[in-house]
């Protein structure tokens, strides 16, 4: 063969080989899903270490994150530049937070098992005492932590594996949880709500999702060892997918209401895009993805 | 020179072989006719063979002189001349579905080694065992590792293992022929009054005795598990349960937390095992009666673990490359809390440990060098797999060729 088309042979094959490998890349991200921005460090915030819990204010388009190895919420603005810190005694190893319709900051102090409120306008840091709760208060130790529309929040009780509905006051509301047989040792380690009022939970363990309304009877179940292998983090976005966190796996599996799979996103892995050690997934009204990963924040998109 | 075309002389030799052929074997016998049965011809020879026949239990194809359902009498692919591989042979006779698959198996049977405890020919035990049913399962189980202790259950203690366990598969763990909690009532009546007595009076046939005893042997009388719980050991019952009653004095967890109340602090890190399972969180690790590990576990460290951690379990048992003393999880992982990635012991430090040297003679370690792929502080695990790997020294990538390219790009 002659020589320069042993050399066009060859520039076909590594464009082609190229064209592959972008391909394959490309496929971490899927579903109409893309990468968005990576927030890792700056000299100023200096670095994230452990994020448990992510908040988007839709009102003032703030996003705020649980640093929670660095006893911290960090703050950013609509286009994710860093705004400011929080560090004060109090607030010993957030593992998530909310806000508010009033402004006001619900942190769960890991330390200390306890839902600690914040008012900044008022300058006023204080745990909030819930009234009521089966088994009282000290039998309840919250893992996370969700918001309605209402000013309802919905925290998993470590101990107990279910979810707490009380009001901001700390009023309890009701306790939403499995019961019965269907029960099955579910414990729940994430819990997001959604405009409907309806409740999606993950349980790491029993590698499941369950979803339940409002009124907290069970609509849908599914999962197990064929879908998961350690879910974390549960969370629907506003047009009837549920998003489901993989800890292990490095990917965010999308479902239907009815559990049906639709897509995956990302991989695992420690490249920008790909997911290290996630821990929680928060979607906002702008249908923005946000993972918190061992030390970083990745906010992937939906595109049109 | 004479030119010879090649496709002629084929041909040639096609047509002399073929009339040969058909000279040699008349119509209708176009194959070697087999004299005498195959028993009979094969003991012509194998004379060592035949004298099996003696034995008290033949294997049928034996019994019948049906050597070639098993063998080849020409050639064969596989030793012994067996006419499949010694780890499907079998089940062409004997249904695999028909008590051989099963959700627990032995592991002689899941890796097809049935003549570990089965002769193919003959043998003077009940279904060709190849030894006594009392001694055969000591072949591998070392009889002197689970009976020597003081106390010895009979059953183990004289062999009859089957009592309590099925030797193929089963649905429970251990090969149980029933669940834990009917197993011992086969034999022991828990209505009887020594029963009740020994018990002090509490109705536990609804318990699970290897919560308390062990099946095998043991040095506390009773065959009580090693370690106790040291109300337990006082027999001082009522300390959690409702006198005369299994109902505990309060909920189980809040029961365990008001003598351990250090134990909670050590949940309270950002990553807890404290949610793991509902009800008693602490029941899901821990036996409140007895136990034959440290801390009083439900069972083998690894075991409990496992029993959770499933994939976990499935990626160490599909690893070709392994970091040894896997079975100790707790050497490097906490079992409460941490506030360290994968629950380690010691973050970062957590190898330095037993690798005292690593980290100051190999590749620069420690927060000052960033992973430039995540700019996390490089650490042994970045670039090493310890929960398993399909490559040498449980690296991540191929170290020849993958590895070093990760973060060094050309």
């Amino acid at each position: 063969m002659h020589p320069r088309k042993i050399r066009t042979l060859v520039v076909v094959l590594l464009a082609f080989m190229l064209a592959v490998q972008c391909v394959v890349s490309a496929s971490a991200i899927s579903g109409g899903v893309s990468l968005h921005t990576v927030i890792v460090d700056n000299d100023i915030m200096g670095s994230i270490k452990l994020p448990s819990g992510i908040f988007f204010d839709e009102k003032k388009e703030r996003l705020y994150v649980a640093d929670t190895g660095n006893n911290r919420l960090i703050s950013f603005d609509k286009d994710f530049g860093y705004l400011s810190e929080l560090s004060l005694d109090g607030i010993e190893l957030p593992l998530g937070l909310v806000k508010d319709s009033g402004g006001r900051f619900y942190v769960i102090n890991g330390q200390t098992g306890k839902i600690v409120l914040i008012d900044v306008a008022n300058r006023v840091v204080e745990p909030l005492v819930f009234k009521n709760i089966p088994g009282g208060e000290a039998d309840f130790i919250p893992g996370s932590i969700a918001i309605d529309g209402d000013d309802r929040l919905y925290m998993t009780d470590r101990l107990n594996g279910r979810v707490i509905v009380a009001g901001v006051s700390g009023e309890f509301i009701r306790e939403v949880g499995i019961k019965g047989p269907e029960r099955n040792g579910h414990s729940f380690r994430d819990v997001k709500v959604d405009a409907e009022g309806n409740i999606y939970t993950v349980d790491t363990v029993a590698r499941e999702v369950a979803i339940l309304n409002k009124n907290g009877d069970l609509m849908t179940r599914f999962g197990g060892a064929e879908l998961f292998d350690f879910p974390v983090s549960v969370a629907p976005d506003g047009s009837g997918l549920v998003y489901v966190l993989d800890r292990h796996k490095g990917k965010v599996f999308v479902f239907d209401r009815k559990g049906k799979k639709q897509f995956a996103i990302s991989r695992s892995g420690p490249k920008e895009g790909e997911l290290n050690y996630p821990s929680y997934l928060y979607i906002d009204g702008n249908m923005r993805l946000y993972v918190a990963d061992a030390n970083r924040i990745q906010i992937y998109i939906k595109e049109e | 020179m004479i030119r010879v075309d090649s496709n002629r002389l084929i041909i040639l030799y096609l047509l002399i072989t073929s009339l040969v052929a058909g000279y040699s074997f008349p119509e209708g016998m176009a194959y070697a006719r087999v004299v005498k049965s195959s028993g009979e011809l094969c003991f012509e020879c194998h004379l060592e063979t035949k004298k099996l026949l003696k034995k008290d239990v033949l294997h049928k194809p034996v019994n019948d002189g049906a050597c070639i359902e098993c063998h080849n009498p020409h050639t064969s692919r596989y030793g012994g001349l067996l006419n499949d591989s010694p780890e499907t042979l079998c089940y062409r006779c004997h249904d695999k579905d028909d008590g051989f698959s099963g959700s627990v198996v032995h592991r002689p049977v899941e890796e097809g080694g049935c003549l570990i405890c089965h002769d193919p020919h003959a043998s003077n035990y009940d279904v060709l065992l190849v030894k006594d049913k009392e001694e055969v399962c000591f072949s591998c189980h070392k009889k002197e590792d689970i009976t020597d202790k003081r106390y010895v259950h009979p059953e183990v203690g004289g062999g009859k293992c089957m009592t309590c366990h099925t030797s193929h598969t089963s649905t429970r763990h251990g090969l149980l022929i029933k669940d834990l909690k009917n197993i011992c009532t086969t034999c022991h009546d828990g209505k009887g009054k020594g029963f009740t007595g020994a018990h002090k009076g509490y109705n536990v046939t609804k318990s699970d005795c290897q919560s308390c005893h062990s099946p095998h042997s043991s040095d506390r009388k009773g065959i009580l598990k090693a370690s106790l719980h040291k109300p337990f050991a006082k027999g001082n019952c009522s300390a959690c349960h409702k006198s005369g009653s299994t109902k505990l004095l309060l909920d189980g967890k809040k029961l365990c937390l008001d003598c351990h109340k250090e134990s909670l602090k050590s949940f309270m890190k950002i990553y807890s095992h404290l949610a793991v399972g509902g009800g008693n969180p602490c029941a899901n690790c821990h036996n409140p009666h007895a136990s034959d590990t440290d801390h009083l576990l439900k069972g083998k460290e690894e075991r409990v673990c496992y029993s959770c951690h499933g994939d976990t379990a499935r990626k160490v048992a599909e690893s070709a490359h392994l970091h040894p003393e896997l079975e100790k999880c707790s050497g490097c992982h906490s079992s409460h809390g941490s506030d360290e990635i994968s629950f380690l012991n010691k973050g970062k430090d957590t190898c330095s440990t037993c690798h005292e040297t690593q980290g100051t003679f190999t590749h620069p370690v420690g927060e000052e060098v960033k992973d430039p792929r995540s700019k996390m502080a490089m650490d042994c695990v970045t670039c090493h797999g310890p929960m398993g790997s399909p490559e040498k020294f449980i690296l991540r990538y191929e170290r020849d060729k993958e590895l070093c390219v990760q973060c060094h790009q050309l």
